[in-house]
């Protein structure tokens, strides 16, 4: 029974909690079931609030009975990754450093997400600062689909979870394809929204000029819904948007006739593992039936990881410099000498990095001029063993190669799954949209996602 | 490992790292590991982009740099 409760939509759980047929407090004991159960095998949660959880699910339970719940997310289950501060909760950044922190206050997306009436079940495991390592105090995430392997990073306890039918969906953070990543390799549906569209506040910087914050869920129903909840002007957030906010949920009618959709060449490389190609390309087989699509190009895209890294190595040293000089030895190696690293960028390099932001992004909106959604695959390759070191300059590198550049750019992206690997290991669509489309993003995956039925699969895990 | 930051980089570091308490054998073994992510960075050396204005956050519509100046 917790498996069926654990797998149920957004609005499906609402229908069923109006009509009294379920209640939240059953779901919330589901959940939480659940990951108890599961835990040993996927080490997907850091913090799980589970006291707290079920008081906040008879609240919502007494809310629904009195006929007064109105939030667009009462009573459902929704987990942050342990970089996003929630008040009173530690915020541990699965690192040493953090082990003990506790914020005062809610970051934007958690207040946004209580007074939706969302219940925050956990705070799920990440890599160390959201920064491309394990730290062995938290140890790796398991992936759902094989427990040998990784969910990805760094935003892995969200992934592992939503998949794993614990919580209806997790916020994650992107800086070079953290949310998309993980998603792609778990098989969840994972969106980075525009930069600007999504508050940072209080969710642990990281590189301020790349970092996002978006859902990870397991249909894209439900990732609406949540970007919904989250997105929108925050007046502490400097570089939030005053964009208009669209009803996303209402745009997912399956309609996408004549949308136009451009294959980027540039991201069909040599790297792509042949069992991510064939997925890909027979998604692309499928949209033909009723999307307009062709091939594009972005020939700067041979130059976007130089961007990312000479934008993010130093920014990050500079987040990190005083926490660096006072505890070096507390965090994982890998992470230390990545921020040490950032310090050896010469700021000629990080300046020539935002030079060509400008014309990467002046690139990329060419490409919209013919056509309104890019699609891409979202990883060359399957999840592998162990996370690729963000530092190594092949397999890192590799990794974030289709989801880095539009962290440089801030164009919104989501990853879809879209089929299955020889192994049985799950394969992310990407698609990316012009700047505030996330409503045209998410009309073309849910048609996708509705027409291919990807999203249906569960992994093996009861 | 490419010569530019072998033989100026790693001296420059030298001295910014130190403002980190580090060694300077700590810094060039840090080059040794992870120059070919600087090496890949300094690629952005070969694009002609001295007429491009910089842009220290994407901001793609142009709408989070107004809020910012009001």
């Amino acid at each position: 029974m917790s498996g069926e409760l654990g797998y149920l939509g957004i609005g499906e759980l609402q229908a069923l909690y109006r009509s009294r047929r379920v209640s939240p407090v059953e779901v919330m004991d589901a959940v939480l079931e659940r990951q108890e159960r599961l835990e040993p095998r996927l080490n997907a949660f850091v913090t799980v609030l589970a006291d707290p959880a079920r008081a906040e699910a008879r609240a919502a339970e007494a809310r629904f009975a009195r006929g007064e719940a109105s939030g667009p997310l009462e009573g459902i289950p929704v987990s942050l990754k342990d970089i996003i501060d929630m008040a009173g909760v530690r915020t541990t950044a699965a690192s040493r450093i953090w082990k003990d922190r506790v914020p005062e206050r809610d970051a934007t997306v958690t207040a946004r997400l209580k007074a939706a009436g969302a219940i925050l079940f956990g705070k799920a495991n990440l890599l160390e600062f959201a920064y491309g390592i394990v730290h062995p105090d938290y140890g790796q995430v398991n992936n759902p689909w094989d427990t040998s392997r990784t969910s990805g990073g760094s935003s892995s306890g969200s992934a592992a979870s939503v998949v794993a039918g614990i919580g209806c969906g997790s916020l994650g953070t992107d800086t070079g394809g953290s949310i998309r990543i993980p998603a792609a390799y778990c098989g969840a549906v994972g969106l980075k929204p525009t930069y600007g569209r999504v508050s940072r506040r209080g969710a642990g910087n990281l590189s301020w000029s790349l970092d996002h914050v978006g859902p990870l869920t397991r249909s894209v129903d439900d990732c609406a819904r949540v970007l919904q909840v989250v997105a929108g002007h925050d007046p502490e957030d400097a570089t939030s948007s005053r964009a208009p906010l669209p009803d996303y949920a209402a745009g997912l009618t399956g309609d996408v006739k004549g949308v136009r959709v451009g294959i980027v060449q540039e991201h069909l490389g040599p790297d792509l593992a042949p069992d991510v190609r064939t997925a890909f390309d027979a998604a692309m087989r499928l949209c033909a039936d009723t999307l307009h699509v062709g091939e594009c190009s972005i020939p700067l895209i041979e130059y976007a990881d130089s961007a990312l890294f000479g934008i993010c190595l130093p920014e990050a040293t500079v987040v990190h410099e005083r926490r660096l000089s006072a505890h070096a030895d507390d965090y994982a190696p890998m992470t230390r000498a990545q921020l040490e690293m950032g310090a050896l960028v010469p700021v000629t390099d990080y300046l020539r990095a935002q030079q060509f932001r400008t014309l990467l992004r002046a690139e990329v909106d060419r490409a919209f001029e013919r056509f309104d959604i890019l699609a891409m695959p979202t990883v060359a390759f399957p999840a592998p063993a162990e996370d690729p070191e963000f530092g190594d300059a092949e397999a890192g590198a590799s990794e974030a190669r289709r989801t880095g550049p539009y962290d440089v750019t801030g164009h919104p992206a989501i990853s879809v799954p879209c089929g299955f690997t020889g192994e049985g290991l799950p394969v992310g669509l990407q698609l990316v949209a012009p700047a505030f489309r996330e409503d045209l993003l998410l009309q073309v995956a849910y048609a996708y996602e509705q027409r291919a039925g990807w999203f249906r699969m569960r992994p093996p895990l009861d | 490992m490419d010569g530019r930051i072998v033989d100026v980089d790693s001296v420059r570091a030298a001295v910014r790292l130190s403002g980190l308490g580090l060694s300077e054998e700590r810094c060039l073994a840090l080059l040794q590991t992870l120059a070919p992510m600087l090496d890949g960075i300094a690629r952005l050396r070969d694009l002609d982009l001295q007429e491009i204005e910089p842009s220290g956050t994407p901001d793609p519509a142009g709408v989070s740099c107004d809020e910012a100046r009001r």
